[in-house]
């Protein structure tokens, strides 16, 4: 695409109901915001309608690609903060299973974990 | 209007029958449009209001079938040239982008305005389609409004280009606001907003306003129409435009489309 500063790239949002989030659904060029959203209509909501549509131009936004340590970093080193962390399953079956209270549960907890 | 007389049935259909051939045109015409608009947006929004012109077209012919007219199909690939009342401006040839979005804005206004008349009309079935057509054409006055912006002020050459098509399709307007029947199809119901001084007057109004908006020249008043407003009896373009228009259709008259 050629670079074209009087047509600017928008970016596309829209709103399916008021409680949706608004959802990216691509992008337009335009000479200014209203036409924007005029011809987003046409390209992207022929056969469906929208509680709201948002056009942004391109160039507001920020990019995290542009500021590497801002980017999340890969989820499998964040295990821990998976629900899958901690294995209560086991105690809970226990303590059902042998009808114990809750301060014998804290006792084998403390004296460290035992399946 | 329970049980509509001979007389205002008649009179119904020249008035509906002017705006459905006007939509039919349009939407044919900006069809021609597809692929050499300025850019891919706007290919795309143009060739939507052209369908959504020709939906109206449909619309409104599908009402004339209710009194007693042919069905649509009939209407669009059979009627000969002399029985089509669209406005001359609705088939003209087009030259430049500039002349269409001229001509569009035009339509528009004069559309806006005349929808307005025939909703006086007491006819639910005409009110009704009128109200489903109101949300695009509203649409359509928005964006051809947006456009004349752009090219009024885009600089001199653009704006040039605003100017000559002005120039050049001022003169054809003067049909638009003709209705095609006898005088009687309009003067039936008590409503001054279908006689076409009114429409004309309403018309000069928000043009004569928008175009000294966006600093254009207002060529004066739209001129009256002559008595053969909206017939084309002896047009010698409207028999190739139906031709062409039809060619795909007549490789198989009996098939079902």
């Amino acid at each position: 695409m050629s670079a074209r500063p009087d047509i600017p790239v928008y970016e596309v949002f829209s709103q399916k109901d008021a409680l949706s989030f608004a959802t990216h659904v691509g992008s337009v060029r335009a000479p200014s915001p209203e036409m924007a959203l005029q011809l987003a209509r046409e390209a992207y909501f022929r056969r469906e309608s929208a509680f709201d549509i948002w056009v942004i131009p391109a160039s507001s936004i920020t990019h995290g690609r542009d500021f590497r340590h801002t980017l999340p970093s890969a989820p499998e080193t964040k295990a821990y903060r998976m629900p899958q962390g901690y294995d209560n399953g086991p105690l809970w079956k226990k303590f059902k299973a042998h009808a114990q209270t809750i301060e014998d549960v804290a006792k084998e907890m403390s004296n460290g974990r035992s399946d | 209007m329970k049980h509509p007389t001979t007389i205002q049935i008649t009179a119904l259909k020249s008035l509906i029958l002017a705006m459905a051939d006007d939509e039919w045109m349009m939407g044919d015409r900006g069809a021609t449009w597809l692929a050499l608009t300025p850019d891919l947006e706007e290919d795309l929004a143009m060739s939507s209001i052209s369908q959504d012109e020709i939906g109206h077209a449909a619309l409104l012919y599908t009402l004339l079938e209710e009194l007693g007219e042919p069905g649509a199909d009939t209407m669009v690939y059979e009627r000969g040239p002399e029985n089509w009342h669209h406005a001359v401006i609705a088939q003209h040839p087009t030259h430049s982008w500039a002349e269409w979005v001229v001509r569009r804005y035009c339509y528009e206004v004069f559309d806006d305005i005349r929808r307005k008349a025939l909703a006086r009309i007491p006819y639910p079935p005409l009110i009704a389609s009128l109200k489903k057509m109101d949300a695009e054409e509203s649409y359509h006055l928005l964006h051809f409004r947006s456009l004349m912006s752009m090219l009024a002020r885009g600089g001199p050459l653009s704006r040039s280009y605003v100017d000559t098509a002005i120039l050049a399709d001022w003169p054809l307007l003067a049909d638009l606001f003709e209705w095609g029947g006898r005088d009687e199809a309009w003067v039936l119901w008590d409503a001054g907003q279908l006689a076409p001084s009114a429409m004309r007057s309403a018309f000069d109004l928000v043009v004569q306003r928008d175009l000294i908006a966006w600093e254009l020249e207002w060529p004066g008043p739209v001129r009256v129409a002559d008595r053969a407003a909206r017939h084309h009896d002896n047009s010698k373009t409207l028999p190739e435009l139906l031709q062409h228009m039809r060619e795909v259709r007549h490789i198989a008259l009996a098939g079902n489309w």
